[in-house]
Parts: structure tokens; sequence; C-alpha cells
């Protein structure tokens, strides 16, 4: 379907200049947006690929939802959203919320995902109070936290694009210089023991790392959908190769691509997307749904457009991945087969 | 580091401003009264019935290793519910069905695809599935609010308050709020599965492959458990929100996890746990003014902490309170056989606190203060006398510092006996384990090593008698070769742990022609094979079997004391 063709020319003349706008860059805050989009895609990219190789996808999830009381309590030093407090609160409960995971796993018999599905509630419980508190000081109504639960990629300012660089440029140096130890104690933490790293030391840095990661993301993608960032792209790039290097570059590719295009999109404005979604719905309404009256009021939250974007490219190489994917696999099946059909005429002749 | 205690003291200082003023009567006792009650009665019972199905089904999840996937479920039933509005056009009780069926079977069915198709594990299969169809849920919500009714944020953490105010329907002319009406099904339902397949969750629960050897059909519980998890998720949902569900599957199961080891009870805890939160939940929301939802899960995880730290077996702090009190007890009884070993038992001279302190090389002002304890319990008397007295041992400390030498030279035996480890090795385990091991492990050791009269390094082994009011009355196996004494009785209940009477040697005793008051001595101890040689006054020389010999009561009384003291 020729989306821009069918809509009405002057949602088609606007959208082309809206996308003219986004990807000439000329926009200040398009520029800052797609800078921090990049930057956190080098970011949870890279470290997402350890994350995956060691099966701590839960722990992003349970960071993730941890960061919101302490952005709460950022939010309340200043009663303004000043990066920097939002950053130290953030940082503060993540850290907080990782070390009772590791306490809860120590001291008790519960397995790692009950510890970490324990704090994940119970401080995203505590934020939604701590939220409701905000909300209801005349100082904290128009704060705009809400915005923290999906992301809102454009509202990030300069001030913060600053903090997200400082932070990269950290998590970047930090896996540049412990690679090796990274990688080897990823695919076989007993081996990397016998070679005398402190694998209890690299999981505790690691963790930290991702615990940056995280807290910079969180005005992006939000607090719900973090998880995605770090595990998606990761998953994605493990399809396709065999080699660490290679596979950290690849999530780091998918990751900034998605971020950059779904910043794209969340910018659209409402009419445009309305249109598209016009589109969308008269070709499905004949198949009896009823959904004219739909609309969108305001752009769509920057989080969830990331997560699709990136759930279709792992869909992509889960099924066209050169070596592993389903339809490649099905392929060379039946080449094998035929091969071997044409193999057994050839005998038999 | 100061400046940053100033700004956490700030913070908190701030938030503690923003909370208003406690009153108990305000907050708590006139929700239940007026007009305030059936707000609160329908509230609380709907918060209160999530609680418990979520309860049930979540003691099982952790049985099972399987809270990721109530999370997963969780999320992706807003998309469930919002696809299941679009078909039906409602959000009524068939198109949440709907909703459950969709949710429960699209998770896991995508989860196992992914990790079927490819070689990514199941914790990043579904992440990438849960967050996938969560966002597929928030972008179509956000195009259909009006439609369906909910906002995204909504779907994060529900609303609780919003149930008294929902559509109701009359039961026995009473307007019963709808959702509550439907979560109250569902626990009905959920009761009645678990009544009826409770024995099959239980192994299912804890040994798979025992169920599958059964014919339980593992396959078929888990099934349903995931269908019972979709439904509860979806009623929740509405009330709760994604993210609060899995707090109320995984936080009260974890705590009943804490309190006990047997399922009836977890699951008792379990749903004790969940109502409480949802109770105490709703009264803190209140005084606070702030979501009900995400306040029952803060309390969830609140008595999680208590119980984390408080639990009787599990707990934190009740493990180092235990470890105090063994430390204590390790204190005293050293000191009490401290005692012994210098010979300040009842009846012989004291020994100064100073010359306690320089043979055990501990501190003096220790040592004093162990002493006054064990005087309170009664194990140690002070005796005035030149050179400012000293302290011996009661009776009662005697038995026991006694009692600790035997645990202490058994276990050495046992040790260089049994497992073979040299005897100057033996020691400083001996030294740990004589507090740990109890008197019938004592009895046990003591039996297999043949009731041996001295230990590794010659020292003698103090013998337990048959009762504290015979103080010469000892099992006959309990007497070394040379000793004499006088059959006094017969008893199948001896401190030895076979105790079971057993008739054919009762009657192999009879058979042995013993007479009360007969005059023996011991010649011979084959432990190996297991007899004990006597000689009797008239010349007569009789074999009896170790069993036998823990049964045969003999008095020393008139010889030797014996190897104890």
């Amino acid at each position: 379907m020729d989306f821009p063709g069918v809509l009405a020319n002057a949602t088609s003349s606007q959208f082309l200049s809206e996308m003219a706008r986004f990807w000439s860059f000329q926009d200040g805050s398009v520029r800052t947006s797609a800078a921090a989009m990049l930057l956190l895609g080098v970011s949870c990219g890279s470290l997402g690929c350890f994350v995956v190789l060691r099966r701590l996808s839960l722990v992003g999830d349970s960071l993730g939802h941890a960061v919101l009381p302490g952005v709460c309590l950022g939010f309340m030093v200043t009663w303004s959203k000043n990066p920097l407090w939002l950053f130290v609160g953030a940082t503060a409960t993540a850290t907080i919320a990782s070390l009772l995971i590791g306490t809860i796993q120590r001291n008790t018999r519960l397995k790692p995902d009950v510890a970490m599905g324990l704090v994940l509630s119970g401080f995203f419980g505590v934020g939604l109070m701590l939220l409701s508190l905000i909300q209801n000081d005349s100082r904290g109504g128009q704060g705009g936290l809400n915005q923290f639960f999906f992301g809102q990629a454009a509202a990030i300012s300069a001030n913060d694009l600053m903090l997200i660089a400082g932070v990269t440029a950290v998590i970047v140096a930090g896996v540049v210089v412990t690679f090796k130890e990274l990688a080897v104690s990823s695919f076989d933490e007993g081996f990397a023991a016998s070679l005398g790293l402190p694998t209890r030391r690299i999981h505790y840095f690691l963790m930290a790392l991702t615990g940056m990661a995280i807290v910079i993301s969180i005005q992006a993608v939000g607090v719900v959908l973090l998880s995605a960032l770090l595990i998606t792209p990761a998953a994605t790039a493990l399809l396709l190769t065999d080699k660490l290097p290679r596979m950290v570059m690849l999530s780091v590719l998918f990751a900034a691509f998605a971020g950059i295009v779904g910043l794209n999109v969340s910018s659209l404005s409402a009419e445009v997307l309305n249109g598209f979604l016009d589109v969308v719905l008269t070709q499905v309404g004949r198949s009896g749904l009823e959904l004219s009256a739909s609309r969108m009021s305001t752009s769509p939250p920057t989080g969830p457009v990331v997560v699709l974007i990136l759930a279709m490219t792992f869909l992509t190489a889960l099924v066209f991945s050169p070596r592993y994917g389903v339809a490649t696999k099905l392929f060379r099946r039946c080449m094998r087969v035929r091969a071997a059909r044409a193999g057994m005429e050839g005998a038999s002749e | 580091m100061t400046s940053a205690g100033v700004l956490v003291a700030d913070v908190l200082l701030a938030a503690s401003r923003l909370l208003p003023s406690f009153d108990l009567h305000e907050h708590v006792f006139d929700l239940w009264r007026g007009a305030a009650l059936p707000d609160t009665i329908w509230t609380v019972s709907m918060g209160g019935l999530v609680a418990l199905a979520c309860a049930w089904l979540g003691c099982f999840l952790i049985l099972q290793g399987q809270a990721l996937l109530g999370d997963a479920i969780s999320h992706t039933v807003l998309l469930g519910i919002v696809v299941a509005a679009l078909v039906t056009g409602s959000v009524g009780s068939g198109s949440l069905l709907l909703a459950a069926a969709i949710t429960g079977l699209l998770t896991t069915s995508l989860i196992e695809a992914i990790r079927g198709a490819s070689r990514i594990k199941e914790d990043a299969a579904t992440g990438i599935v849960f967050t996938s169809l969560f966002a597929l849920g928030v972008l179509l919500l956000s195009t259909l609010a009006s439609k369906a009714h909910l906002d995204p944020q909504h779907a994060l953490y529900g609303m609780l308050e919003f149930v008294p105010s929902g559509e109701k329907s009359g039961i026995f002319g009473f307007p019963v709020p709808v959702s509550v009406l439907r979560m109250f099904v569902l626990c009905l339902l959920l009761l009645a599965g678990l009544v009826a397949f409770f024995k099959q969750l239980l192994v299912t629960s804890f040994d798979r492959q025992l169920a599958e050897s059964l014919g339980m059909r593992p396959r078929l519980i888990r099934l349903l458990l995931l269908a019972a998890l979709s439904l509860t998720v979806v009623g929740a949902f509405s009330s709760v929100g994604a993210v609060l569900v899995v707090g109320l599957l995984v936080a009260p199961p974890a705590t009943a996890y804490l309190m006990t080891d047997r399922l009836p009870r977890m699951l008792a805890w379990a749903s004790f746990f969940g109502v409480a939160s949802s109770l105490v939940g709703y009264h803190v929301a209140y005084w606070l003014e702030v979501t009900a939802a995400g306040t029952m899960v803060a309390v969830a995880c609140f008595w999680f902490t208590l119980a984390f730290l408080f639990a009787p077996r599990e707990g934190v702090i009740s493990r180092l309170f235990r470890q105090l009190v063994l430390r204590v007890r390790t204190g005293h009884e050293n000191i009490a056989r401290l005692l012994l070993k210098l010979g300040a038992i009842p009846e012989c001279p004291p020994v100064s606190l100073k010359t306690l302190a320089d043979s055990g090389d501990r501190p003096l002002a220790l040592v004093t203060t162990i002493v006054q304890q064990l005087r309170w319990r009664g194990w140690i008397e002070r005796v005035e006398g030149t050179g400012g007295g000293g302290v011996r041992l009661s009776n009662r400390g005697l038995d026991h510092a006694r009692r600790l030498d035997r645990a202490h030279r058994l276990w050495e035996a046992y040790l260089v006996e049994r497992v073979g480890i040299a005897h100057d090795h033996v020691h400083p385990t001996a030294e740990e384990i004589e507090h740990l091991l109890d008197d019938q492990l004592v009895a046990r050791l003591d039996d297999a090593l043949g009731h041996p009269g001295v230990d590794p390094h010659g020292a003698p082994i103090p013998r337990v008698p048959v009762s504290e009011d015979r103080p010469t009355v000892f099992a006959l196996s309990r007497l070394q070769v040379g000793e004499t004494g006088r059959l006094v009785g017969l008893s199948p209940s001896v401190d030895s742990p076979r105790t079971e009477p057993q008739t054919p040697e009762t009657e192999a005793i009879i058979a042995l022609r013993f007479k009360l008051g007969e005059r023996f001595r011991v010649v011979q101890r084959d432990v190996a094979g297991g007899t004990w040689t006597i000689t009797l006054d008239d010349g007569r020389r009789i074999d009896t079997p170790h069993v036998l010999a823990d049964q045969i009561l003999v008095d020393v009384e008139a010889n030797t004391a014996g190897a104890a003291g």
C-alpha cells in the first residue's frame, strides 16, 4: 500500500514537511533528542549484550521500575525536573534495589526471579505513592513526571543531553577497558573464576554500568519498557553473529536505529498519524470492525514506539537471519532435499 | 559525605511535610461507618479478592520457578483487553474472557516459539515478548482511549478507588459492583480447582518427574494454571493494573514461603498477607491520599520485609539471634567443662576466677560474667574460703559438664576409629561439635562405637547413669573389661537408641538364668563381634550380645566408682 498516496493531500504534504524537518536536523530540539537516542543506543546496546548472555534480562526490568521512587524524590529536592537531582535520586534507588536483590538472594531460599519481582513491584508501588503525593501538592501538579512512565524523547533538554553524554562516556570507557573480563565471565563464569578473574566484582561492575544506562534512559523510553532497550537489540544481534565484538556493534546499531526512527515517529503530529490510522482503518474496516471513531489526541509516547520498532527488527532477524533464521533454515532444508533428490535421480540413471 | 546526609535529611523532611497527620478515628474507624461504609467494603473486598486469587496462584508460580511468567502475563494482558474491546466493542465479562484467552495463549506461544526457533534463552525471550506486546497495547490504547474506557497510565497502576462507583448489579436486593462479583466468582472457581487438584498441584510443583510417572499429566496441570493466571490477571487488571499484579503474585507467596515449609500452610499465610495488604493498604492510602493499588503492593512488600527480618526460622534477625544464643551457650559450656577438667566438682576444692581465666586463656572480665550467669543457672556454686574462695560446679553443672565431655570424647573416638583421622587432629572439630550434639545423637555415637571407656588420647569417657537418682546404675554394655558389679534389673528403655522391647531377646535373658543381685566380672568385650563376656561368682561364663548388654542394668557401687569422673 502506498500510504502517502492514499492520504488526503493536506495530510500528505504535512507528513512530507514534518519528515523533512526531522531528517534535516535543522531544529535544535530534534538534534538534541536524536543525539540523545544515539548515545542511549550506544550504552544500552553494548551493555545489553552482556546482560542477555548472562541471562539477567529481568535485572533490567526490575532496576527500570526501581528508579521511579528515586525520580520522584529527586524531583522533590527542587520541585522541578532538574536533570542532576533526578539522576542522583534514580541512581540511589537503583543501587539500593540491586543491593536488595542481592541481599534477598543470599539470605533466603527464594529464586532470583522472585527476588527481582519483589523489588520491582515494591519499588514501583512506593514510586506510585510518591507520585500521587507530588501530584496532590500544589507545586508538583504540573511537574509532568507522568512522562517517565512511557518516555518522551522530545522533552530531552540540552542539560539532559550533557548528562547522557557524560554517563555514556563512562559506560563506553568501562566496557572497552574491561571488555576481555566481561566477555570471558559472560560466556563461562566458572572458567573466568578459574583464571583468577574476580567474577563477583565483574558482576557488580556490570550491574553498576547497567544501572547508569537505565537511569539515563528513563526520560527517553520510560521506566516500564526500559528493559526492551537492553534486551531486544542484543537478542537480535545474537541471532546474527557468533562473535562478541560484532554482536556488540550490531546491538548498538539496532538500538540507535530504533531510537532515532522511534523518535521520528513519535515526533510526527497527531494529524499525520491520524491520517495514517484512517488509511489503515478503512482497509481493515471492511472486515467489520467499527473503529472509525478512533483518534489520537497527541503524539504517541516514545517508549512504546521504540520498543515496537525493536520488536520488528527482532522478528525480521528471527525469520531471515543468514545463519539461524527460521526461513533460512527452511530454505536450506529445501535445497538439501532437492539436492538429495537430484543425486538420487543421477544415481538411478 | 555530610552534605549528602543533609540532602537526604532534607528530602525526607520535604517528604514528611507532605504527609498529613494520622488520626485513628478519621482514617480508620470513620471509614467503617455511615456513608463511607459501602465504598470501604467494596474497595477492600475487591483488593482482598484480587490479592487472594493472586496469592494462591503465586504460591505455585514461585514453587515452579515461573514468577517471570506472571510478570509477562500481567503486562501482555493490556493487549488482550484492548484487542477484546476492539472486537466485541465492550469491556463486559465476555470480552474479558476473550482477553484472558488471547493473553495467555499469545504470550506463552510466542515465548515458546522464540525459544524453539533460536538460541535466545527463556528470560530474554520473555522480556522481548512482554515488552513488545505491552508496547503494542499502549499504542493501540492511546488511539482508542475513548472506546476502551482506559488510558495507558490507568493500565499501569489501576484504579482501585473507582471500584465502588463502577457498574452495579443487584444481588438479593443489594447493589454489588460487577467487578467485585466477577472477582468473587473467579475466587470460588479457583478455590474449587485448588481443592479438586490439590494433590496434582502439590506433586507437580515439587517433583515434575514424579508427577509424570504417577500419570498426573503435569502439562495439563500447568496449562490449567496458566488459564487461571490469565483469568485472574484480566479480572484484576482494571483495579490493580499491570505492574502491581506482579507484586500481588510475588510478594504474599514469597512472604509465606519464608514462614513455612508446608504447602497448605504456605497457601494460608499467603492468603493472610494478601488480605492484610488490601486492608492496611486501603487505610494507608486514604490517610496519605495516594494511589490505593500502589499502597497495597507497598504494604505487601512491607510484610515481606518483616518476614525477611523476623520469620521464625528463615528471618535474618532470627538467625542472628539464634547464633547469638548458641555463642552464649558455647561460652557457658566451655567454662563448665573447664571446671570439670580442673577438678572443681562438688565436694572438691574450688578454683579461683583468676586460675579459671588463665587456664582457659580468656579475659578475666569475660570469665567473671560467664560465672555470674552460670550461678544464676545453678551450674556453679561459690565457695568461701582462704584466699578469697572460688567456684566449683554444682551437681547440676557437673551433669552438664560430663555430658559435654562425653560428647567431645566420643566424637574424637568416632573420627579416629571410623573416619580414620589422626588422633592429634581431632580436637578442634570436637571442640565445636560438642555444643551441637544432642543426647540422642551422643547415645547413637556411643552405641556405634561399642561404648568405649577411653577416648583416643587415653582419657576416660564419662558414663551417664540410667537415671539421676541412681548414679551407680549403668547398662552392662557400658562396663569395661575387669569391672565388677551386681545385676539389678532389666530394662528395655535404657538410655540407648535401640529401645524397642524385643521379645526374643527378653526370653534369651531369662534363658541366661541371671539372678537379681548376682555378682559378676566383665572378662572380655568383643565390640566388632558384638559380644560381652562376663563370669559370675559361681564360675559360669556367659556371652551376652550387645543388644542384650544394653538392656541389662548393673550396679557398680560396691567397687571403684568406675571410670566416671
